[in-house]
């Protein structure tokens, strides 16, 4: 995804309020508007690739960095691999707008392949 | 779409729950059956002899290497199960010799192999819930992975969802509608919460290499060689050597199992696997049983010829030890009786929160737009029917199909299993057709027919009837009669509500204008 979909600008007294969103309707057969399915499509994209990407490049930078011997290692951060899936898919769904969930996948995908290139450059 | 940390994981909850929902009935159903796997094995196999003691270990290792010698000399592997309990009963063999694979099942009082019908039997059975069925092996594990790893976020963002977990627990308000159907769904989340977190994690973590095989390969490199260096490195793998092509006489296997029993402790073999047997560089491995979920995993190497203690696993790493414990608590082979009952009420408890989640579903969508109906709530509603009503119909049917099927078919452990699914789509067809609140009815009648009369079929058809087993002891055999007659039960009361509950259901919804119902829906949203 080069560019994240343009959304609708919420007003503004949500935003301090996050608490009385409850009003904004959404789901049970309402048609949303075409930002607010685009904002959808994009948090589904970050959450399901993007969470995949972040699970698995995470969780080898994890095996990457674990003070343990390297099948030990590798052990311990694929079992963990799910947990950190599950919470990208949380994140990417709580995150406040559809373009903070496309940055924050972005943002710890890219953090993990760094540690992977600088930690894991030694391991093969 | 701006909404509070609640909202927002309230639709990730209904919408991912939607999506997958009667895929994960499905694995919850026929994976909880799987607790009971060897009991549906047995009563599939109605030939085999009734009331039988299980004999000592010794005396199974003993039965079981003289048949091999009998039956697999040029054997370049042969592996013997001895008898440990509820999973494996009777003395079970394996070998793989230049005409292929064999395995071969043994009466221990005779030391014969057991003759039965061909049945995929409970292990077919319980198979389904992780190969599905009709699929290549890849593509079923990456569908019930990607179901799995919804109904873990399901589970996540319903747990974030609710407000108060410990009140609802104890909160039921029965005849209200969709408000019953949300007090049930959050009293069978709660009440097994920690089995369903349990079971769903260590089901993905069962395929965790073929999921994250990019973590392997990050650190090992590409290919079959490098993950199988990670999994010796993990797994403190055995190194089995090729074979020498020399000829050795064998160290006694009956000893090495009492050296065994020595350090596990008495009868708590799973397995003798034995690599190159006859030759110099032979090689014994023992697995132990399952005696708890921890000691999953647990194994012993001798050399074949001096007998010498090669490895001994239970020196394995921690995380090594949390992967096999998640897989044995997943399993639960370990189980006792109450204990196993209590892992099947909880499978049972996940698979009917699934069905009151998807019933759910509808529930808000029927009452909330009174006027006009949700475009999708048709088809989940009959999908719903057709599944968790359907899909018990069709498993009884496959039971069915066990005893009626002449024994001499032709491939007939395919056709009990194709008589499942016939039977499925079938339910499904039924649901499509017949008014909805007339198929619930309708269909737990099916079900109560269909399990309320299968030990009757059995007493007719075989010599194990409840008649026969009962007065014996054999609760094993009973067990499975009786629990179908409990189902039939449960689902005949079923449906004596079901019919009176719809006939109300029906006249409670009013026939509204459209542009009624539109602003009934907005005003449902707001409040």
């Amino acid at each position: 995804m080069s560019l994240p979909p343009r959304l609708p600008r919420p007003p503004s007294a949500l935003d301090e309020n996050p608490g009385k969103a409850a009003t904004q309707a959404t789901g049970h057969g309402a048609a949303p508007a075409f930002g607010a399915r685009a904002g959808i499509a994009a948090r589904v994209l970050a959450a399901g690739l993007g969470g995949c990407v972040v699970a698995s490049v995470g969780a080898a930078a994890l095996a990457a960095v674990l003070p343990m011997p390297r099948g030990d290692a590798v052990m311990a951060a694929v079992l963990l691999s799910f947990a950190i899936y599950v919470a990208a898919i949380v994140w990417a769904f709580a995150a406040r707008s559809a373009l903070r969930a496309l940055c924050g996948i972005a943002a710890a995908a890219g953090l993990s392949l760094l540690v992977l290139a600088v930690a894991g450059s030694g391991l093969r | 779409m701006k909404q509070s940390l609640r909202q927002s994981m309230a639709s990730l909850h209904t919408w991912a729950g939607l999506l997958v929902g009667w895929v994960l009935f499905f694995m919850f159903l026929t994976g909880t059956l799987g607790y009971f796997d060897t009991e549906i094995d047995r009563w599939m196999r109605p030939e085999l002899p009734v009331g039988q003691l299980q004999p000592s270990q010794r005396t199974g290792i003993e039965i079981g290497l003289e048949r091999l010698a009998a039956a697999a000399p040029d054997a370049t592997q042969w592996t013997l199960y001895p008898p440990s309990g509820r999973d494996v009963y009777h003395v079970s063999l394996y070998w793989v010799d230049d005409a292929g694979e064999h395995s071969e099942t043994l009466d221990h009082d005779t030391g014969r192999p057991l003759e039965a019908r061909a049945t995929g039997g409970g292990q077919a059975l319980y198979q389904l819930h992780y190969l599905l069925r009709y699929l290549p092996y890849g593509a079923a594990t990456w569908i019930v992975g990607f179901c799995s790893m919804l109904m873990l976020t399901v589970i996540v963002s319903g747990v974030i969802t609710h407000k108060r977990i410990f009140r609802d627990f104890f909160t039921f308000r029965p005849r209200k509608g969709r408000r019953s159907w949300l007090d049930l769904h959050s009293l069978f989340s709660v009440l097994a919460l920690p089995f369903h977190l349990m079971i769903t994690y260590s089901g993905l973590v069962f395929f965790v290499f073929t999921y994250m095989a990019f973590v392997v390969s990050a650190t090992y490199g590409d290919g079959p060689e490098a993950s199988s260096r990670f999994f010796d490195d993990a797994f403190r793998n055995p190194a089995v050597p090729e074979a020498a092509g020399v000829p050795a006489p064998m160290a006694s296997l009956t000893e090495l199992a009492a050296r065994a029993d020595a350090l596990w402790g008495e009868g708590q073999i799973r397995s003798i696997d034995v690599r190159h047997p006859g030759d110099a560089n032979a090689r014994v491995i023992l697995t132990r049983s399952h005696v708890d979920p921890v000691s999953n995993g647990g194994r012993i190497v001798f050399d074949g010829v001096s007998g010498a203690l090669l490895e001994h696993t239970d020196r394995r790493s921690g995380p090594t030890a949390v992967n096999d414990a998640l897989l044995g608590l997943h399993e639960g082979l370990f189980a006792t009786p109450v204990l196993r009952w209590l892992y099947f009420a909880a499978g049972l408890i996940g698979t009917a929160m699934i069905a009151t989640g998807l019933v759910l579903w509808t529930a808000k969508r029927r009452t909330a737009n009174a006027g006009r109906a949700h475009v999708g709530l048709a088809p989940v509603e009959r999908l719903n029917v057709g599944t968790i009503i359907g899909l018990p119909v069709a498993i009884a049917a496959y039971f069915w199909a066990n005893r009626l099927l002449p024994v001499t078919l032709e491939g007939r452990a395919d056709l009990e299993m194709n008589a499942l699914f016939v039977v499925w789509l079938l339910m499904l067809a039924h649901a499509a057709v017949r008014p909805v609140h007339r198929a619930w009815a309708e269909q737990a009648l099916f079900a109560s027919a269909a399990f309320g009369l299968l030990p009757v079929v059995n007493a007719l058809t075989t010599d194990i009837g409840l008649a026969a087993t009962v007065p014996a002891g054999d609760w094993m055999l009973a067990g499975v009669d009786l629990t179908a007659l409990a189902c039939g039960a449960g689902f005949a009361a079923a449906a004596r509500r079901l019919r009176r509950l719809r006939a109300g259901d029906r006249a409670r919804v009013p026939a509204a204008p459209e542009p009624a119902g539109r602003r009934l829906r907005e005003a449902s949203q707001r409040s």
